[in-house]
C-alpha cells in the first residue's frame, strides 16, 4: 500500500444528471456549488450521464489532470455501474477501492420527486456523508485464488452428459458422477422425442459414445456425492462409489455443475390411477417401446392433461406434457389409424414456435380430438367412461376408454435438499434448484463456482436441457480458463491478538467463511477470504471488537453518521 | 377494352336500373360490353345443394366467354365470387380436364385463361380515379353517401389478388370521393346484408339488413350506395319490411354506384339511370343536387 | 339440466367423410379458438347459428344432428370467418360440404327444391318471358334469351333433378 496516498487527500466528486432522472428533480448546480466547499474536495464536475463514454473519460481526465486520489460518483444505484466506475478509476491509475458511490437517484430524486428543495438538501447531506467516508478509505487489492482446472458434474442425464462432453472438448478435466448404474436419466425411459420423433435411445447412445471418447472425462456410475467442502476454485468432494468395487474417493475440483434431473409424478389417488389401464405418459412411453403390438389393438385412448399440476398442491406448469401428449397420441394414431384418441386439456400453451405448432396441427389433421376442460369442472373417471363437460356444446360427453393416460408434471427428487445443503445453494418452493438471477444469471447459483442446468432447475425439454448444459459448461469454463478467480477484498479480518476464540463469529457466518483454527498463539478465528462476502455478521458479533470489516470499518461508518448529524 | 357482360339471374329481372346505368356508364368510359346470348345462371344459388353443379355451370359460363375470346365483366357480387373462384380452380390443367369431360355432354369446352372482374373494380383499376374525377360534370359535393361493400366483392381475398383489404376496404370510398361526394363512415360498415339467408330465415335476414339501415341513418347520410343486386333487394326492396319489423320509419335512398356516378356525369336520372325503379323514392335526394 | 352425449353412439368417421369432400379438407385443423363465432353476423342475431359449435359437433361425430339440423342452412356466406380463421379451416366451404351432405342424406329445404326447378326450367332463377323482354326493350335494354337446355343438362348430369 502506498502510504503517500494517505497524506494529502484530493477528492474528486462527479455529480450525474442522469438525463432528467436526477437533473429533473434536484438543483444539481446548487449541489455542485455546495460540494466544492466540502473538506478535501479539490475537483467537482457535473455530467449528463456519467456512465456514458463521455462521462467515463471525464472521470479519467479528472483523475489525471487534478491528481485525484479519492473519487466519488453521485448518481444512481451502485448495482448498476459500480464495477464500471471502479474499472475506470483503475485504468486511470487510481486504486479502485478508493472510489465511493453515492446514490442520489433511488435514494433521493426518485423518491422525492415533488419536493425539490428538501430533496436537494438531502442530496447535499448524502454527498457530505460520502466525502466523509471516502477520505478514510484505504487502497486494497483484489484477492486472487488459484482455480483447480477440474469440474465435477453431478448427474449423468442428457444435461450432465452434454455439459461434461462440452467441457472435456475444451481440454478440461471432468468427473461425472451418476448414482444410477447406467447413464441417461429420464432419457432411458423415453421412446421418441418430439418434434421430429427421433429415437431417444439413439440420442443417448450418441452422447454416451461421445463422452467415452474423451480420456479427460471420467465417468463414475453407481456413485454418489456425500460431502462437499471448500469454495470456488478449491472444492473438495467426497464420492461414494458402489460398483465395481466399493470405495470412497476425494476429488479436488474448481467448479461444480448440478444436473441431477427430475422425476415424473405418480398420480396416486388421482383419476383412479392404477398403473395398468390408467397410466402416466412415462409408462406409456415404455409400452410404446416394448408393447407396440398390444397398443395397436386399442381403439379408444383418452389423455388428461395437467394432472397433479397447476392446482393448489403444485401450482406450476410442467411445460413438456403438452407436446409429450401430442407426440404420443400421434404415434399411437400412426400405429392404429382407426383408433379414437381424445386429449382432454386445460390449455395447450406449451406448443410454441413453428415446428411445434405444425406438429399440433398434424395431430388434429390425423383426427385426434382436443376437448377443453375448466379446472372447476374436472373430468370424472368411471370404469368405462371419462365424463367431461364440453364447453363448446354446453353438454356433458361420455368418452369410453381402453387406455387412460394421465399427463403428470416433472417433480424434484425428494433428496434434492440433501444436495442443496451440501452445496449451500437454495431451493425454491417446489424444491427445484434456485438460480442466482432469473434473467441475468440463469445458469449460476449465487454461490460462486457452482452452476445448474436441466430439469433439476425447472421442467424443460431435451433441446432446452442441452442448451442449458452447454451454457452451464461455458459458465463453468470461465474460472478454469482464467486459472484464477478474483474476489473483492471487502472482507473481514481478524486481529489475532484480540481474538479469544469464543466461536461466536463462526456460528453466525452464513457462508461458513470464518473458522476457529489452531495457530502458534493458540486457537484463533481465521477468515477464508475466498468465501467471505463481507456481510459484517462476524464483525457485529465479536465481543472483543477483534474483527475489522474492510471498506466498512467502524471509523468509516461513524464518520458518515457524524457528517449527517447536526 | 371489351368485356362480355355477365348479368346473372337477378339483374335482368329485378335490377334493370342497375343494368341500364351500368351500360350507360360503361359506354361513356369506352368500356365495350358484349352480350353473349348463351349466358344463363352462374351457379351460385345451387352451391349449397351440390357444389359440382355450380362448378359445371360456372365452367360453362367461362367456356362461353372463352370461345368468344373475351374476359367477363360482372355486375352481381355473388356471380363475381363464383366465377372468379372457379376460374382460379380451372387454371389447373387436371381440374380443367375433369370438368371438360363432363361439359362434353352439353357441347362446351373451357380452354382456360378467362378473367373475371366486377364493374366497380374495372372502374377503379382500368379506368382509374383520375379519369373518373375528370368525368364529373355535375357538382354533387353536397351529398353524403354511405358505402356498402357487401361480402362477395372482396372475399375470399385470396381469389381477388388482394386488390382491396376486406378488413379495411377503400375502393368504394375512393370512388365516391372521386365524384366529389362525401363517403360517410358508420358503425359495423363491413356487415353482411343477410341476402344469403333471406329465403331460409326472413326474420334474421331483415334484422341484419335493418341494423345497417339503422347505423347509416344515425350518421345523417343522404343515401347509401352499393354494387350488388341482392344487397339492393335487402336494403331497397325490403326497406319497408325492415321498417315494419323494426317498428321504425326508415327512408334511406339506395343507389347503385353506377347510378351515382351517372348523376355526377350529368346523365338523365330516368332515361339513363332508371332511378324511377328504385323502391325508396329518390326525389328528395335528386332535388338536393338540383335535379327536379 | 343437461343431456349426456355418449361418444360411442356417434360416428367418428364423419369428420373424415367431410375432409374427403372438396372444400372440407381442413375441418380437422380447427382448434376451437372461436374467432369464427366472434365475427359471425348471423350468430350475433341468433345464437342457434354458432359456427364453432357446428364444427365441434361435426368433429365429435354428431352426424345425424348436424345433417338434419336447420342451423347449417343459416350461413349467409359472408366469408368473415373464412378470412379470419387462424388455422385456415375454410369454414364457408366446410359449411357448404355439410349442406351438400345434408341434401344427399335427404334433408333438402323446400326453397332449394324450388330453385332447382327454376334453373332447370329457365336456366335462370327468374323467368324472363315476352312481357319482361318488352319492358326491357322499352328502356333500351337488349332482349334476354332463356337458355335452359344446357343448364338443365348439367342438372340432369349431377342428378339434381331426382331430388
Amino acid at each position: 500500500m502506498d502510504q503517500s496516498n494517505l497524506l494529502e487527500k484530493r477528492v474528486g466528486v462527479f455529480i450525474c444528471h442522469c438525463g432528467t432522472n436526477i437533473g429533473g428533480f434536484l438543483d444539481v448546480e446548487d449541489i455542485e456549488e455546495y460540494t466544492k466547499g466540502l473538506p478535501d474536495v479539490v475537483f467537482t464536475q457535473r455530467n449528463l450521464y456519467t456512465c456514458s463514454e463521455e462521462g467515463l473519460s471525464q472521470i479519467k481526465n479528472g483523475i489525471k489532470e487534478h491528481n485525484l486520489n479519492r473519487v466519488i460518483v453521485a448518481s444512481c444505484t451502485p448495482r448498476t455501474h459500480e464495477p464500471l466506475f471502479k474499472r475506470v478509476c483503475s485504468e486511470a491509475g487510481l486504486n479502485p477501492y478508493l472510489f465511493n458511490f453515492v446514490n442520489i437517484r433511488e435514494h433521493c430524486s426518485w423518491v422525492h420527486m415533488h419536493e425539490r428543495k428538501q430533496a436537494t438538501k438531502k442530496a447535499k447531506d448524502l454527498i457530505r456523508m460520502g466525502v466523509a467516508r471516502v477520505r478514510l478509505l484505504e487502497p486494497e487489492e483484489d484477492i486472487e485464488i488459484d482455480v483447480e482446472p477440474a469440474c465435477l458434474v453431478i448427474g449423468g442425464g442428457i444435461a450432465g452428459l452434454t455439459a461434461s462432453t462440452s467441457l472435456a472438448k475444451r481440454g478440461f478435466k471432468v468427473v461425472l458422477v451418476e448414482r444410477d448404474a447406467t447413464l441417461g436419466g429420464l432419457l432411458r425411459d423415453l421412446y421418441k422425442l418430439y418434434p421430429i420423433c427421433e429415437d431417444a435411445t439413439n440420442v443417448l447412445e450418441g452422447r454416451k459414445r461421445e463422452g467415452e471418447s474423451y480420456p479427460n472425462l471420467e465417468i463414475l456410475t453407481s456413485s454418489e456425492v456425500k460431502e462437499i467442502k471448500g469454495f470456488v476454485g478449491n472444492y473438495e468432494v467426497t464420492v461414494d462409489i458402489q460398483y465395481p468395487r466399493h470405495g470412497i474417493r476425494i476429488i479436488k475440483v474448481g467448479v461444480i455443475i448440478v444436473a441431477t434431473g427430475a422425476k415424473v409424478l405418480i398420480p396416486e389417488g388421482l383419476y383412479g390411477y392404477d398403473g395398468k389401464r390408467i397410466i402416466t405418459q412415462l409408462e406409456l412411453e415404455k409400452r410404446l417401446k416394448e408393447e407396440r403390438e398390444k397398443l395397436k389393438r386399442l381403439n379408444n385412448i383418452v389423455m388428461i392433461q395437467c394432472v397433479g399440476a397447476r392446482g393448489d398442491k403444485r401450482a406450476y406448469c410442467s411445460k413438456v406434457c403438452c407436446m409429450v401428449a401430442i407426440k404420443n397420441a400421434t404415434l399411437i394414431s400412426r400405429l392404429n389409424p382407426e383408433a379414437k384418441i381424445y386429449i382432454i386439456y386445460r390449455d395447450i400453451i406449451q406448443v410454441h414456435g413453428t415446428e411445434y405448432e405444425d406438429y399440433y396441427r398434424e395431430a388434429r389433421d390425423a383426427g385426434i380430438l382436443f376437448v377443453r376442460y375448466h379446472p372447476e369442472n374436472e373430468p370424472v373417471v368411471s370404469d368405462e367412461y371419462v365424463k367431461i363437460y364440453d364447453e363448446m356444446l354446453g353438454e356433458d360427453i361420455l368418452i369410453p376408454y381402453d387406455l387412460l393416460v394421465l399427463s403428470t408434471p416433472l417433480v424434484s427428487w425428494e433428496d434434492a435438499s440433501n444436495l442443496a445443503k451440501m452445496l449451500k445453494v437454495p431451493l425454491d418452493e417446489n424444491r427445484f434448484f434456485l438460480e442466482a438471477h432469473v434473467k441475468l444469471r440463469p445458469l449460476d447459483f449465487a454461490t460462486d463456482g457452482i452452476y445448474v442446468c436441466g430439469t433439476c432447475h425447472w421442467p424443460v425439454s431435451v433441446p432446452e436441457a442441452v442448451s442449458q448444459a452447454l451454457g452451464a459448461a461455458a459458465r463453468a469454463s470461465i474460472p478454469m480458463a482464467n486459472k484464477k478467480v478474483r474476489v473483492e477484498s471487502i472482507i473481514s479480518e481478524v486481529d489475532k491478538d484480540k481474538c479469544i476464540a469464543c466461536g461466536l463469529c463462526a456460528s453466525v457466518c452464513p457462508y461458513k467463511a470464518i473458522e476457529i483454527k489452531k495457530t502458534e498463539g493458540g486457537k484463533k478465528a481465521e477468515v477464508i477470504s475466498a468465501s467471505c462476502k463481507g456481510c459484517g455478521s462476524c464483525g457485529a458479533s465479536c465481543p472483543m471488537s477483534a474483527i475489522t470489516m474492510h471498506q466498512f470499518t467502524d471509523e468509516q461508518i461513524l464518520s458518515q453518521v457524524k457528517a449527517v448529524l447536526p | 377494352m371489351r368485356y362480355a357482360l355477365f348479368l346473372g339471374c337477378t339483374v335482368p329481372a329485378r335490377a334493370r336500373n342497375y343494368e341500364l346505368s351500368t351500360r350507360r356508364v360503361a359506354e361513356a368510359f369506352g368500356i365495350g360490353v358484349v352480350d353473349l346470348e348463351d349466358f344463363g345462371c352462374c351457379g351460385f344459388p345451387i352451391k349449397s345443394v351440390n357444389r359440382e353443379t355450380t362448378l359445371l355451370m360456372a365452367a360453362r359460363t367461362l367456356a362461353i366467354a372463352g370461345s368468344s375470346g373475351l374476359n367477363i365483366c360482372t355486375v352481381c357480387s355473388a356471380c363475381t365470387g363464383v366465377l372468379t373462384e372457379v376460374s382460379r380452380e380451372l387454371e389447373h390443367e387436371d381440374e380443367r380436364a375433369k370438368v371438360n369431360e363432363k361439359l362434353k355432354s352439353i357441347g362446351k369446352e373451357y380452354k382456360g385463361g378467362v378473367k373475371v372482374k366486377h364493374i366497380l373494380r374495372i372502374l377503379y383499376e382500368d379506368i382509374g380515379l383520375d379519369r373518373i374525377k375528370n368525368s364529373v360534370k355535375k357538382d354533387i359535393s353536397g351529398l353524403r353517401v354511405a358505402p356498402h361493400y357487401g361480402c362477395h366483392y372482396l372475399k375470399p381475398s385470396e381469389i381477388y389478388d388482394h386488390f382491396d383489404d376486406p378488413e379495411d376496404p377503400k375502393t368504394l370510398d375512393e370512388l365516391i370521393s372521386a365524384i366529389s361526394a362525401t363517403p360517410v363512415d358508420y358503425e359495423n360498415k363491413k356487415q353482411c346484408c343477410g341476402g344469403g339467408i333471406l329465403a331460409m330465415d326472413e326474420r334474421i335476414a331483415l334484422t341484419m339488413a335493418g341494423e345497417k339501415i339503422d347505423h347509416i341513418s344515425k350518421e345523417s347520410a343522404d343515401c347509401m350506395t352499393l354494387i350488388c343486386p341482392f344487397c339492393a333487394v335487402m336494403y331497397d326492396d325490403n326497406q319497408k319490411g325492415i321498417s315494419l319489423q323494426a317498428g321504425k320509419e326508415y327512408n334511406l335512398p339506395v343507389l347503385y354506384y353506377t347510378q351515382l356516378i351517372g348523376l355526377a356525369m350529368g346523365m338523365d336520372p330516368k332515361r339513363d339511370l332508371g332511378l324511377q325503379f328504385n323502391k325508396v323514392k329518390t326525389k328528395e335526394l335528386l332535388s338536393k343536387i338540383g335535379i327536379e | 339440466m343437461t343431456d349426456v352425449i355418449n361418444v360411442s353412439e356417434l360416428d367418428p368417421r364423419f369428420k373424415y367423410e367431410i375432409a374427403a369432400q372438396p372444400g372440407g379438407e381442413n375441418i380437422k385443423a380447427c382448434f376451437s379458438c372461436g374467432t369464427c363465432s366472434a365475427g359471425c353476423p348471423v350468430r350475433e342475431i341468433d345464437e342457434r347459428y354458432n359456427p364453432r359449435r357446428i364444427i365441434r359437433m361435426a368433429l365429435l361425430g354428431m352426424k345425424e344432428q348436424v345433417l338434419s339440423s336447420d342451423f347449417i342452412w343459416l350461413c349467409s356466406t359472408c366469408y368473415t370467418c373464412y378470412e379470419r380463421c387462424p388455422q385456415d379451416v375454410k369454414l364457408i366451404e366446410v359449411m357448404n360440404v355439410l349442406k351438400n351432405m345434408a341434401v344427399k342424406a335427404g334433408y333438402v329445404p323446400s326453397v332449394m327444391k324450388t330453385q332447382i326447378k327454376l334453373l332447370s326450367d329457365f336456366g335462370r332463377l327468374y323467368e324472363i318471358d315476352e312481357f319482361d323482354n318488352k319492358k326491357r326493350e322499352k328502356i333500351g335494354l337488349p332482349r334476354i334469351q332463356m337458355q335452359r337446355e344446357e343448364i338443365s343438362g348439367i342438372i340432369k348430369l349431377t342428378g339434381l333433378d331426382k331430388l
